[in-house]
């Protein structure tokens, strides 16, 4: 897996911004709320590295501080969605016949949703909140995962290792924890940086719209959405965290093709 | 055999009216989490205080008071026939806004996907072509590159350059081509690439197979090899992941939109939202799950036409 330079590239800078993002409290040199209006559209300087937002915040604390934030509420949706996917694709490919048919319809439906626009709707109807995006986002966002769990599972089925296991008389338990979850693990592997960043994206793009992480506290979209208002007068606010999300997203991106390609080749 | 085609047929079109009936059971299941009575929410989106007789009133004008299903059967009969109630901030029908702000977003979603459709197709021919080799490796670097690019970064950054310094572009609003030209390049700039890399693979495929061994021991071109053989061949497969680029377009144009203040459904969908006006979002998340749907099923639809082996 050392070999794959899209693993090794992509995982690290995922890993640098992680630990970045999480020792923000200790290396930001400010408090990223605390205000001082004095400092309005501050330029970078030595006080202010990445100077200071329409507030007069620390722009540098508040990326840092944001970026945990974006990075932390993808990575739990991402969790939740992966197991709840592999939790129901291996529950319908187990139980067979008629409720596999009826749970099966169920995943083709929600992949077939516009899963942006239902995120809106619950966001719209709970109102605006990380908690309600991410559920929205999660709501149709764990069906391909099913849909993958359940065709590996149908897969190793059909597998001579899998049938000597039952003859020489394994228990259902080992069977799922040995024999199945193992190549459900790979399969889903394959998609888990991908998803990483479709999260990320869809997170921090409602929260750009103002639907996500509420004002005062920094999240790296809602950053995007607040210095949007300033573009003409202070667009050094708009690199900052947009240059965050650039390099997260990269990060997933590369370590989801990696994976993809490794795993391609050593089926 | 004309029997079964027709039975094909039958059954997608019901499972698409199947999909379309759990998208409006969701649609409408949400409504329901609305924290409050939506009686109270619209009585107080024309004056306060309200008194509880006035609300128990509205209630029962509004059928708020009736079970889950009742009301759902009901907004259903009214959305079918394209009414999805009165906007609670303007007072005007919901589908009137709906239908009022749907060709800005279909002329924005259209123009970024011509784009795409050039954009994609020369990517992956120019990347097949000189595959391996350094104009495959740039374009592959491209289209990580631009793929990582968050659409609401892409556009912020395009106003900074086009409209900020260089003055050539109109900032926002929707005002003859000019106004086009940011949110089409934002909508499809980095999909463009990534969808060429997709087809790119898809081309690498079918270059293996015997039919194209045949064609070179013919001794035709490289070049006519790919752009009649292989193209003509991966068309179906092309055409739906153009669909479903579609979709996505038709999705994305949410965020664009509200970049660059485009009077469309994105737009509306977020001034519904912080307007509490739900009959207004819900008919414009309706609508915009059925473009979504419609427009796969077309592809799917096309791609069938197309490739005799799907059907």
């Amino acid at each position: 897996m050392r070999r794959n330079r899209k693993i090794l590239f992509g995982g690290s800078l995922l890993a640098a911004l992680c630990i970045l993002s999480l020792c923000a409290p200790v290396i930001a040199p400010h408090d990223p709320l605390r205000v001082d209006i004095g400092a309005r559209f501050h330029a970078p300087s030595r006080i202010y590295p990445l100077g200071a937002d329409g507030l007069g915040r620390c722009e540098l604390s508040r990326v840092l501080h944001a970026a945990g934030v974006s990075l932390g509420a993808s990575a739990v949706t991402s969790l939740a969605i992966i197991v709840t996917g592999i939790l129901f694709g291996m529950a319908a490919a187990l139980s067979g016949g008629i409720t596999d048919r009826i749970l099966s319809r169920i995943i083709d439906i929600l992949l077939s949703f516009p899963s942006l626009l239902l995120a809106l709707a619950v966001a719209g109807m709970i109102g605006p909140s990380l908690a309600g995006v991410a559920a929205g986002i999660a709501f149709t966002g764990w069906a391909p995962f099913a849909r993958i769990a359940r065709n590996a599972v149908l897969e190793v089925m059909t597998s001579e290792f899998y049938q000597s296991a039952r003859v020489i008389g394994a228990g259902n338990g080992r069977i799922m924890l040995h024999y199945l979850l193992p190549q459900v693990m790979i399969a889903v592997a394959t998609l888990a940086g991908f998803e990483l960043r479709s999260v990320l994206l869809g997170i921090s793009g409602l929260s750009f719209l103002g639907l996500g992480m509420q004002a005062p506290f920094p999240e790296l979209g809602a950053m995007l959405g607040e210095a949007r208002i300033y573009i003409g007068s202070a667009p050094h606010l708009i690199v900052a965290p947009g240059a965050m999300l650039f390099f997260i997203v990269l990060g997933c991106t590369l370590l989801g093709e990696g994976l993809n390609e490794y795993y391609a080749v050593n089926r | 055999m004309r029997f079964t085609a027709a039975r094909d047929i039958l059954a997608r079109f019901a499972w698409f009216v199947v999909h379309v009936l759990a998208v409006s059971l969701i649609c409408f299941s949400a409504l329901s989490l609305v924290p409050g009575d939506p009686a109270a929410v619209l009585l107080r989106a024309y004056e306060e205080p309200v008194s509880d007789e006035a609300i128990r009133d509205t209630q029962a004008r509004m059928g708020t008071d009736r079970p889950f299903l009742v009301r759902y059967v009901r907004w259903l009969g009214h959305a079918a026939c394209f009414d999805f109630g009165v906007s609670f901030r303007t007072g005007e029908p919901a589908a009137a806004r709906i239908l009022g702000s749907l060709p800005a977003t279909l002329e924005l979603a259209t123009a970024a996907f011509v784009l795409l459709v050039f954009l994609s197709l020369a990517a992956a021919i120019t990347a097949t072509h000189w595959r391996n080799g350094r104009p495959d490796l740039c374009l592959q670097y491209v289209s990580v590159t631009l793929g990582s690019v968050p659409a609401f970064w892409l556009g912020l950054l395009l106003v900074i350059v086009f409209s900020v310094a260089l003055g050539v572009t109109p900032v926002a609003g929707r005002d003859g081509p000019m106004h086009l030209i940011l949110p089409v390049m934002t909508l499809a700039l980095g999909a463009s690439l990534v969808q060429g890399r997709v087809i790119r693979g898809l081309f690498l495929g079918i270059l293996q197979q015997n039919y194209i061994r045949t064609a070179r021991a013919r001794g035709l071109g490289e070049a006519r090899i790919l752009l009649v053989h292989v193209l003509k061949n991966a068309l179906p497969g092309v055409l739906v992941i153009w669909g479903i680029s579609f979709g996505h377009l038709l999705c994305g144009s949410v965020i664009v939109e509200n970049i660059f203040s485009w009077p469309g459904m994105g737009t509306l969908v977020v001034e519904s939202i912080f307007a509490r006006d739900y009959p207004v979002l819900m008919g414009c998340v309706l609508t915009g799950s059925l473009c979504f749907l419609a427009v796969n099923a077309l592809a799917d639809a096309l791609a069938r036409v197309f490739d005799p082996r799907r059907r």
